[in-house]
């Protein structure tokens, strides 16, 4: 319980007492640091409390291993980007803890009126985020197209959520639990599909629906880009886990093959994407929407090593893709086309980028390979045919990064010279642990969820 | 019921004679004072009328030559009536207008005499009541065109007033009786269904006009625009819930020959208005023309459960209607704020109207359209939800518009929106409350 208030109050705490940057940001990382220990302490809590009985509405939150481990992922990314990106407005911290607030209700919410409430609520402060520090030269329309796209999402959840509401009988408790019991008939999963899958494939983004998604990471604010790319964008795979997969189990096997093969085909075209233009955070953002593809992908082939590489790829993708930006947020200051042989005075940045780099790039030994490797043999096991197609993306985006990273890092030192704080030195740190400790010992996650895809899978078949 | 409505029309008379006297804010008291009183009176029926309704004595009581109804719907909708009168003339206090006050207590007295009649004669009569001092109201706004508007208002009004007087004719041609429940009676009688069949018709585009539902909402955008914004905020609550509580009253007493043609005529109204209304909003530069129009599409949204009789909507209209009343007030009362407290509270209002969740809009439209959805209208449905993605797209626009203004120190509280925002939140997270009320 005080795990799901904890960002609320120090949201509000932002927003009602001035207190100077730098206090802000002492506050906020202890803040995260406060989050991930509460959720360790307290573990898996079960609460229900009765809220509209009338309705059949509880609030209830309960804490399972999978969303134990994102709960903490989210907590530890949250103190990351903190760390990283220094001392920020104290708007921003508010605005982003209340975001993650929000995110973390998703997770805890065992009532499903409940987890839609908590999934639009957290669209909002990041549109104030992204809308309140809009540069006078960007079109305010991006804003509004994040908005549009996100909230038609939220309102196709709500048709689809509805829709599994009058099947209930009347004054029966709309948990999870109880509609997982429903067995919908096959007509009325093809709208649950495509109602829930088009809502989901907005939020991570998949490929017809991602058009928000590269303008709104390059306009906003570092820490709103961050906060979308590494935390809230985990919501769309959350949801495949837990409304998708237990609902709509028959439909989606039926049609899985070209399900997936949209998906890894929207991968392909995302990492093309990232070889044109020059603008770092877009390019950045079309990777992180491959990867969000492929991490899909594994998600919805329903074997128990796609989910569990998938889980894997899902934190170690957010690890890399706030080091990757981070390295861009710091070269921003400087004009690109100046900055290279970076490596000669950054050693520090450089390294962090290379490991990052490798990392997304699924090298071994690093946090990548081992949930890359899980996905790929999970689809082999079921369409062997796709796995060549999701290959291809990874060989692509190591062209673009490590062109990117030869131009910035190597080659003739241009003399600039990134400034570091002391600060800097912690993050770094702990990304390169980060992303050791996850590719050294995956078991550490792979034990922890494995009993509970066994028995969601078990549940689907 | 008739005891409420005669403390009302004291109050009315005495703050009148108070404001003459030259006492402004001691009439405004006065007038808070009696309607608050009149809210109790109108609280004590609403348990009586619980007591009876348990030992199942009287349905719904007909009083004084069976002229008045007293059911729960009228004592329901008078109390969220008279719960948003206070509010406006709490508004007033701080600009000292009493005679605004004292028109706006005389409309609130037309209002539930008009939905609380069961007499045709007496219906025509609290609608003018109502409709008159409204004309006024919408006179003395600071804009420039108030006059024209306030003018174009009346010629409308008194061209529906009309068209009421007509269908009243026709009805009493068909079944020789000025009573909505001669008319329910007789209309069972398959004969006279054509003459009483116009009759309604005629009756109800009377009532639609006063709502503002589509074909007959223009004057709604330039009334709201012009009109100061303490009135505005009392017109998109209070006089959208009088005109609503009339309609359920036509409907669901006058029309027992209920057929798939009215559901029909109200499907297809609540779509056009919708429809109309978002799409007026989204084109529109003026915030307060906006909100106007988005007052319509919720007109629409309102519509949707009348496609089939079921006097269980009555309930869920009556919950969608005083959380909209409550969001749209916030935010008419707030659209010209400066300081950053006003501007908070008019963000909120619109998050409200928009349906976001942890917002009490949220839960009035989950309600709504589970409701809809049950009656198996599943294309209006989706037109709905449509609309609303629309709508919060230019409620978002709104909103960044009002924040992209530059802070001004302004000497305003905006008290009230704030008093009304925290009801409607505390009442959002725990709707439980607000339906053991109604119970």
């Amino acid at each position: 319980m005080i795990t799901f208030f904890i960002p609320f109050i120090i949201s509000l705490f932002f927003f009602v007492i001035p207190i100077s940057k730098k206090g802000s940001f002492f506050l906020a990382l202890s803040g995260s640091i406060a989050i991930a220990t509460s959720v360790l302490l307290t573990g898996l809590l079960d609460i229900s409390y009765p809220w509209i009985p009338g309705l059949g509405l509880s609030f209830s939150l309960k804490i399972s291993p999978i969303s134990f481990l994102i709960l903490q992922m989210a907590s530890v990314m949250m103190f990351l980007m903190v760390l990283c990106l220094g001392p920020q407005s104290r708007v921003t911290y508010a605005l982003s803890f209340l975001s993650l607030g929000a995110f973390n209700g998703v997770l805890m919410a065992e009532n499903v009126l409940l987890f839609y409430v908590f999934w639009e609520m957290a669209i909002i402060p990041v549109f104030v985020l992204l809308m309140g520090f809009l540069d006078q030269n960007v079109d305010p329309k991006i804003g509004i197209r994040f908005l549009k796209y996100n909230i038609a999402g939220g309102l196709l959840i709500l048709i689809a959520l509805m829709t599994i509401y009058l099947q209930l009988s009347p004054f029966s408790s709309f948990n999870f639990q109880t509609i997982y019991q429903l067995s919908l008939p096959f007509n009325q999963q093809l709208y649950l599909l495509g109602a829930l899958g088009i809502s989901m494939a907005i939020k991570l983004p998949l490929f017809p629906f991602h058009r928000w998604q590269a303008d709104t990471y390059a306009a906003s604010p570092m820490m709103g880009t961050m906060m979308l790319a590494a935390i809230l964008s985990k919501l769309g795979l959350y949801g495949i886990y837990r409304l998708i997969l237990p609902l709509c189990s028959t439909v989606l096997f039926h049609y899985l093959p070209w399900i997936l093969l949209s998906i890894l085909l929207g991968s392909l075209y995302a990492t093309f994407m990232t070889l044109q233009g020059d603008n770092l955070k877009k390019k950045l953002a079309y990777l992180s929407m491959a990867h969000m593809g492929l991490m899909s992908a594994g998600f919805l082939s329903g074997t128990v090593s796609g989910l569990q590489g998938a889980i894997l790829m899902m934190v170690s993708h957010a690890v890399t893709t706030i080091s990757l930006f981070w390295t861009v947020h710091r070269l921003t200051q400087y004009p690109s086309s100046e900055m290279s042989g970076l490596m000669r005075t950054n050693g520090l940045i450089s390294a962090v980028t290379l490991t990052s780099i490798l990392a997304s790039l699924s090298f071994p030994l690093t946090s990548g390979f081992v949930g890359e490797l899980l996905i790929l043999s999970g689809l082999t096991a079921t369409h062997g045919l796709l796995t060549v197609l999701a290959l291809i993306p990874t060989i692509i985006s190591a062209w673009f990064l490590l062109k990117w990273y030869h131009a910035v890092f190597l080659g003739p030192y241009s003399g600039h010279h990134i400034l570091l704080r002391k600060s800097d030195y912690l993050a770094s740190a702990f990304i390169l642990l980060l992303i050791f400790l996850i590719g050294l010992f995956p078991n550490l996650i792979l034990d922890l969820t494995q009993p509970s895809i066994m028995a969601l899978i078990k549940g689907i078949k | 019921m008739i005891i409420s409505i005669i403390l009302l029309a004291i109050t009315a008379v005495i703050s009148l004679f108070l404001t003459s006297t030259g006492l402004k804010r001691t009439a405004i008291l006065f007038s808070i004072l009696g309607t608050i009183i009149t809210f109790f009176s109108v609280a004590s029926i609403t348990i009586k009328t619980m007591v009876w309704a348990v030992f199942s004595i009287f349905g719904s009581t007909l009083l004084y030559h069976s002229m008045l109804i007293t059911d729960p719907l009228s004592t329901a909708f008078s109390a969220m009536m008279i719960l948003f009168l206070i509010f406006s003339l709490g508004s007033l206090y701080k600009v000292g207008e009493a005679d605004k006050a004292v028109l706006m207590v005389i409309a609130t007295t037309g209002g539930m005499l008009m939905f609380s009649s069961n007499h045709f004669l007496l219906l025509f009569l609290g609608l003018e009541i109502l409709s008159i001092p409204l004309y006024i109201l919408a006179n003395n706004g600071p804009h420039s065109f108030s006059q024209e508007a306030s003018l174009k208002y009346m010629v409308m009004g008194a061209i529906s007033s009309a068209f009421l007087l007509f269908g009243i004719a026709w009805v009493f041609a068909g079944t020789g009786s000025m009573e909505l429940q001669g008319l329910n009676a007789a209309t069972t009688i398959q004969s006279s269904d054509a003459l009483s069949f116009i009759g309604g018709l005629f009756i109800l585009i009377a009532i639609l006009f006063k709502l503002g539902v589509a074909p007959f909402h223009s004057w709604i955008a330039s009334v709201y625009q012009t009109s100061h914004h303490t009135v505005t905020s009392f017109m998109s609550s209070v006089v959208k819930i009088a005109s609503m509580a009339l309609l359920l009253r036509f409907v669901f007493h006058g029309i027992s020959w209920y057929h798939q043609n009215w559901g029909l005529i109200f499907t297809a109204l609540s779509a056009l208005t919708m429809i109309i209304g978002h799409a007026l909003a989204l084109k529109e530069k003026n915030p307060k023309k906006i909100l106007a129009y988005s007052s319509i599409a919720h007109v629409g949204y309102l519509l949707m459960p009348l496609c089939k009789l079921n006097p269980n909507s009555i309930s869920v209209i009556l919950i969608y209607i005083s959380i909209y009343a409550s969001a749209s007030f916030i935010t008419f009362l707030t659209v010209d704020a400066k300081n950053r407290m006003g501007k908070t509270f008019f963000v909120f209002g619109l998050l409200s109207l928009a349906g976001i969740p942890p917002f009490p809009g949220f839960f009035a439209k989950f309600l709504l359209f589970t409701v809809v959805l049950g009656y198996g209208q599943k294309s209006l449905l989706i037109l709905a939800i449509i609309g609303s993605l629309i709508g919060s797209i230019y409620y978002a626009k709104l909103a960044y518009q009002k924040f992209t203004q530059e802070h001004q120190q302004e000497d305003h509280p905006y008290l009230i929106a704030g008093i009304l925002g925290l009801i409607a939140l505390l009442f959002g997270f725990f709707p439980d409350l607000f339906l053991l009320l109604l119970m």
